[in-house]
């Protein structure tokens, strides 16, 4: 501890500028990783929060639930295999909604058998069994474009009233609320064909179906097209991230501890363990870490405060507390090189030299 | 007075590089006692350093035995000779290499944090002041001068408590008259506190201040 304090306390200029780039990399890393949890979120909330363990598709959907199509005689079929309650959903993308006097806002309907499906998350009104003709469950984020309980709205490819009875909590796909409503309501129907579903949603034990695809949730989400893709690159551009960051602060001590040569040489010859001089590396290289970690998280925090709320970027404590933690052990980790150069000096370095 | 506190026993030590062998110390044989002030002199790569090393626990010797107030360390293991350097040696460098972000009270106190021995203000600003360094206490080493740098090495050396101070040449790096004072001050706080004391040396103008000097040629040691 000791030695650790002094030596910051007394070269502030180049502790002050590592620590420096320490916030800017931890930044950048806060950033990235809440825009692509934003974004996954925004992409993929709905299908997360399906109120069903499993996702029967056709094959031909290749796991993405817009791309699959059931007909009536599918679901029938489906339906004599499993047991239990189970619910067609059907999704009407490139949708929007009016309310008189407002600007149109897209929407993603997702129809249901309200009589079957369960209850899902409400913030506020009804949930889906108490769901009444033409009542409709939109997302909370609908609030921020001056949308009300009891508001009549009117749906913009088939001209149908609805009627915004409840909002629910987390319900966005392909960064586009979701509005939850009964197959009866019709607004699936809007092109003109037959009764079409897209999937099959139940709770229950893994059924193989011959014909069609039984998915998980999890296997849903990786399904919705793009999803991989921009998570994929984006979790490339952080591990990159994680990875520099991480060369920067091994580098920084190696190198300084390979300049204090000499200096530990003489700790070493008055007594000094390996131990004793590590511990005190340790400690520096935690508390810069540490200081990088506040400063940055603060910057972060007040960065949400200002950025609009609609832009997709969502750092939840449990990301920020991984993030900091696997951060702290690459760096330490890292710190290791240094350790190994103080293991390799010799007390006698002290003996016979001068300056 | 009369305890030995060092004691060197048919000491050897030879070096190994590859095929070849080099002998540097033969069969060396010697006592300091306590309160003595010893001088070790020799032309260069005749050995001084290497007893030294052996003498301060950071070598070991080939054969031979290496006694420090009766206790064997030839054959220790570094961390007990880690424990022997912390505990009953205290190590005067060339140049006085202080830990240039430490002020000069700090350089000694950090001897008890290595030890985790509780840090007292009190010895390190006695041993200060009795070097002429109390003014000196919240500097720097940067700020400090030659002489001044080799008395905190000084006190530092008797921060805790050692039973033997080691100088591995302490003039080097002073004028004539800087170097006889530092020698002047080590003999004093020799005398004055009890200890033995063991320098090597290439300056033939301190040696008067010293109990004994010995010569070390080809790595014999020959008193005069």
């Amino acid at each position: 501890m000791f030695l650790a304090f002094k030596e910051l306390r007394h070269s502030k200029v180049r502790y002050t500028l590592i620590a420096l780039i320490m916030t800017a990399v931890l930044f950048l890393v806060f950033f990235i990783s809440g825009l692509a949890n934003g974004l996954g979120f925004g992409d993929s909330a709905a299908i997360k929060n399906l109120q069903a363990e499993h996702v029967v598709v056709n094959k031909e959907a290749e796991d993405a639930i817009v791309g699959s199509s059931l007909s009536d005689q599918q679901v029938k079929r489906i339906d004599r295999k499993l047991d239990g309650e189970f619910s067609p959903l059907s999704v009407t993308m490139m949708s929007s909604i009016k309310k008189t006097g407002k600007e149109e806002v897209d929407v993603t309907y997702f129809s249901v058998d309200t009589d079957s499906y369960p209850e899902m998350e409400v913030a506020e009104g009804k949930n889906i069994s108490e769901l009444e003709e033409d009542e409709v469950i939109a997302d909370e984020s609908m609030q921020r474009d001056g949308f009300k309980m009891n508001d009549v709205v009117v749906d913009q490819n088939t001209g149908k009233e609805l009627i915004i009875a409840g909002f629910s909590k987390d319900q966005m796909y392909s960064n586009i609320p979701v509005v939850y409503t009964d197959l009866g309501t019709g607004v699936h129907e809007s092109r003109g064909q037959d009764t079409t579903y897209n999937a099959i949603l139940y709770s229950g034990s893994y059924e193989e179906l011959d014909g069609f695809d039984t998915l998980t949730i999890d296997e849903a989400v990786e399904g919705i097209p793009g999803y991989t893709e921009t998570q994929g690159s984006l979790k490339m551009i952080v591990v990159f991230l994680f990875i520099i960051s991480a060369f920067v602060s091994s580098v920084f001590f190696y190198v300084i501890t390979i300049h204090k040569q000499n200096q530990l040489g003489v700790l070493k010859a008055i007594g000094a363990t390996t131990g004793y001089i590590v511990k005190s590396i340790m400690i520096q290289v935690s508390l810069l870490t540490a200081i990088g970690l506040v400063v940055s998280g603060g910057f972060v925090y007040g960065m949400t405060q200002v950025i609009p709320e609609d832009m997709p970027f969502r750092l939840t404590p449990v990301l920020l507390a991984g993030t900091a933690g696997l951060f702290l052990l690459l760096n330490l980790l890292g710190a290791l090189l240094s350790v190994r150069q103080v293991a390799k000096t010799d007390a006698l370095e002290a003996i016979g030299r001068v300056e | 007075m009369t305890k030995a506190i060092l004691k060197l026993e048919n000491l050897s030590k030879t070096f190994g590089d590859g095929d070849t062998t080099v002998q540097v110390l033969k069969n060396i044989s010697y006592t300091v006692k306590r309160g003595e002030f010893a001088a070790i002199v020799g032309p260069s790569g005749s050995g001084k350093s290497t007893l030294l090393s052996i003498i301060g626990a950071l070598l070991t010797p080939s054969t031979g035995k290496v006694m420090i107030d009766e206790e064997d360390i030839s054959g220790y293991s570094s961390t007990q000779l880690t424990s022997v350097r912390l505990n009953r040696i205290g190590f005067i460098f060339q140049a006085a290499n202080l830990i240039p972000y430490l002020t000069v009270k700090e350089q000694l106190l950090l001897v008890h944090d290595i030890g985790r021995k509780r840090k007292t203000d009190t010895r390190a600003i006695e041993l200060l002041e009795h070097l002429g360094l109390s003014h000196r206490l919240k500097n720097y080493p940067d700020k400090l001068s030659g002489g001044e740098k080799q008395r905190v090495a000084i006190a530092r050396a008797f921060m805790n408590d050692p039973d033997m101070i080691l100088a591995d040449e302490p003039t080097a790096s002073l004028d004539s008259a800087r170097g006889k004072k530092v020698v002047e001050m080590i003999a004093k706080e020799v005398k004055s506190r009890n200890k033995a004391a063991l320098m090597v040396t290439h300056d033939e103008r301190v040696l008067h201040l010293c109990d004994r000097v010995l010569y070390i040629e080809d790595g014999r040691i020959m008193e005069k």
